[in-house]
């Protein structure tokens, strides 16, 4: 029995992708969706209704066929009370396919629902050739997501788009919709090969590899203000000088040895003083030495500047704003800091909404209005907290 | 490890601080709080100057799943226990805090700190007048026993 539906499932998914099985009730279980039927989709809504200990198949819609004559033709399928919904299927597909009651025409190139089919057949094949860390369809965006590891075990993200070419019939194109990386132009234009475009992709991936590694050093040793979060698809990095003063650097990612472009940003004066060592460095940039090294040499830094934290008073903060019943910062089950208090002035207890509430609730407090009103827990003066809703 | 609750999470906290910074005399045994989170045993040394110098005492904390919104059960074990006004021939002790006037913003430290104060102030080692009845006739769970409590000066 078991074996059964699963066989039943599985060829229902391979068969008919876009075809859904619900159960609306104990008695009723509905079968709706799309089924490609001679290059045209019809949409079919049937239910099966059990009643009695035995069941029947009644037709609730039929889209897309005609002419009339097909809904009798499987209001007859249906009569007959075929032995399971996939044989269902299969008898009404012969039904409208032989009969050629579908008008044989090209559709739209959207829409299809074997679609699913060719991509899945093509990825199969696709996943053959590489290993990859994770691979992702995304049927409402027609995406291919996928994450790949290179040589140094970074991991990269793309998303490959899938549709059918408007030029030629049946055709599949994929294209790159979008990558973690800069990669080239030419290798974003569409391909009907997913391995061809993969291998383009990977060749990319590979010439990039000195960019990836001198992002990796600048974004593990900088403080970048820009972009955030930092990408490596962006080839550029604006770093923290001071509190006034920031570098932006733009990079070439195929060639990390060209000069990288090197502008300060901030007020006139300081960026002019700035500019003039800048100036007095151009001239020692060499491209044999360290990357990392040379754009410090050029900007005429020993290691990027760190962003002073005035660690002291955050402790203070951290101290006081401790929630008295859970004793920390931030519980786990709510991200937030600790944000009531009662109302006498010199008490020093905070508590989290959550936490608070919990406790009064628990605890029988009087409710009046949106608000619980008991003793505080730590000075017993009068103390309020919002109603919430704990799930 | 897997998720704590709410109420391990806060333990696990307080046992931290207690390791860290007890207060003087008291020190917990951390190895088998660690291994159960419910149950804490922490011994107590009489403070210099008062009627218990020198003595040791031991307690038990036990808490439930519903700790700090609940009191942790707390009494005193062992060969040695205290005689005092508050403090009964079977361990349990007569402390407000402990019952009714339980908070959540209360700790195990405030709880350690409660009782050797309660001890500090003693004047007269003497057990509760009605020890041999109550000892006799108390469930297991001092959290059960409606607590009539004495005067607050000892």
């Amino acid at each position: 029995m078991s074996a059964n539906v699963m066989d039943d499932e599985l060829g229902l998914l391979f068969k008919y992708p876009l075809m859904t099985i619900t159960r609306e009730n104990r008695n009723v279980v509905l079968v709706q969706g799309k089924m490609f039927v001679n290059t045209k989709d019809i949409y079919l809504k049937i239910a099966q209704i059990f009643f009695q200990g035995q069941y029947r198949y009644e037709l609730i819609k039929m889209q897309n066929v005609s002419p009339v004559l097909a809904v009798q033709e499987v209001h007859a399928v249906l009569k007959k009370n075929p032995p399971s919904i996939l044989i269902m299927l299969d008898q009404i597909y012969d039904v409208v396919r032989t009969r050629a009651i579908v008008e044989r025409q090209l559709l739209p190139a959207d829409g299809r629902s074997d679609i699913y089919q060719d991509v899945l057949h093509e990825i199969s094949e696709f996943l053959q050739f590489y290993t990859l860390v994770k691979v992702q369809i995304d049927q409402k965006s027609n995406l291919l997501h996928i994450e790949h590891a290179d040589v140094r075990g970074q991991e990269h993200s793309v998303a490959i788009a899938f549709f059918y070419s408007t030029e030629k019939y049946n055709e599949i194109l994929f294209k790159i919709s979008s990558c973690d990386l800069p990669i080239k132009e030419s290798t974003k234009s569409h391909s009907t090969s997913l391995i061809e475009l993969f291998d383009k992709l990977l060749a990319d991936i590979e010439q990039l590899e000195p960019y990836i590694q001198l992002m990796n050093s600048i974004d593990a040793s900088a403080t970048v203000v820009d972009p955030i979060p930092v990408t490596k698809r962006l080839p550029y990095r604006r770093i923290y000088i001071s509190d006034t003063i920031s570098v932006l650097v733009v990079i070439n990612p195929l060639d990390v040895y060209e000069r990288p472009e090197i502008k300060f940003l901030g007020p006139p004066g300081q960026v002019e003083k700035h500019n003039s060592l800048l100036n007095e460095n151009l001239a020692k940039w060499s491209c044999s030495k360290n990357i990392l090294e040379s754009i410090l040499n050029l900007i005429g830094y020993e290691h990027f500047p760190a962003i002073d934290t005035p660690t002291i008073q955050e402790d203070i903060i951290k101290e006081t704003r401790t929630c008295s019943i859970c004793l920390t910062e931030k519980c786990p089950s709510q991200d937030v800091l600790p944000d009531i208090t009662c109302d006498k002035e010199n008490c020093v207890a905070w508590y989290h909404k959550f936490c608070l509430y919990s406790y009064l609730e628990a605890s029988g407090a009087r409710r009046v209005f949106e608000e619980l009103v008991d003793l505080c827990p730590n000075c017993s003066n009068p103390i309020s907290c919002p109603v919430i809703e704990i799930y | 490890m897997s998720a704590m609750s709410p109420s391990e999470r806060r333990l696990q906290k307080e046992l931290m601080s207690l390791i860290k910074d007890p207060p003087p005399g008291v020190t917990v045994d951390a190895e088998q709080a660690e291994q159960n989170l419910l149950q804490w045993t922490i011994f107590m040394e009489g403070a210099s100057g008062t009627l218990y110098e020198g003595e040791r005492f031991q307690l038990q904390f036990k808490f439930s799943n519903k700790y700090p919104f609940d009191s942790p059960e707390v009494t005193f074990v062992g060969s040695n226990i205290p005689v005092h006004p508050h403090i009964y021939s079977n361990g349990h002790i007569c402390l407000s805090i402990l019952t009714d006037d339980w908070s959540p913003a209360l700790s195990v430290q405030s709880v350690c700190l409660s009782i050797v104060s309660m001890l500090s102030s003693c004047k007269e080692k003497q057990r509760p007048h009605d020890n041999a009845f109550y000892v006799k006739t108390c469930s297991k769970n001092p959290k059960k026993t409606k607590w009539w409590y004495h005067d607050d000066s000892v």
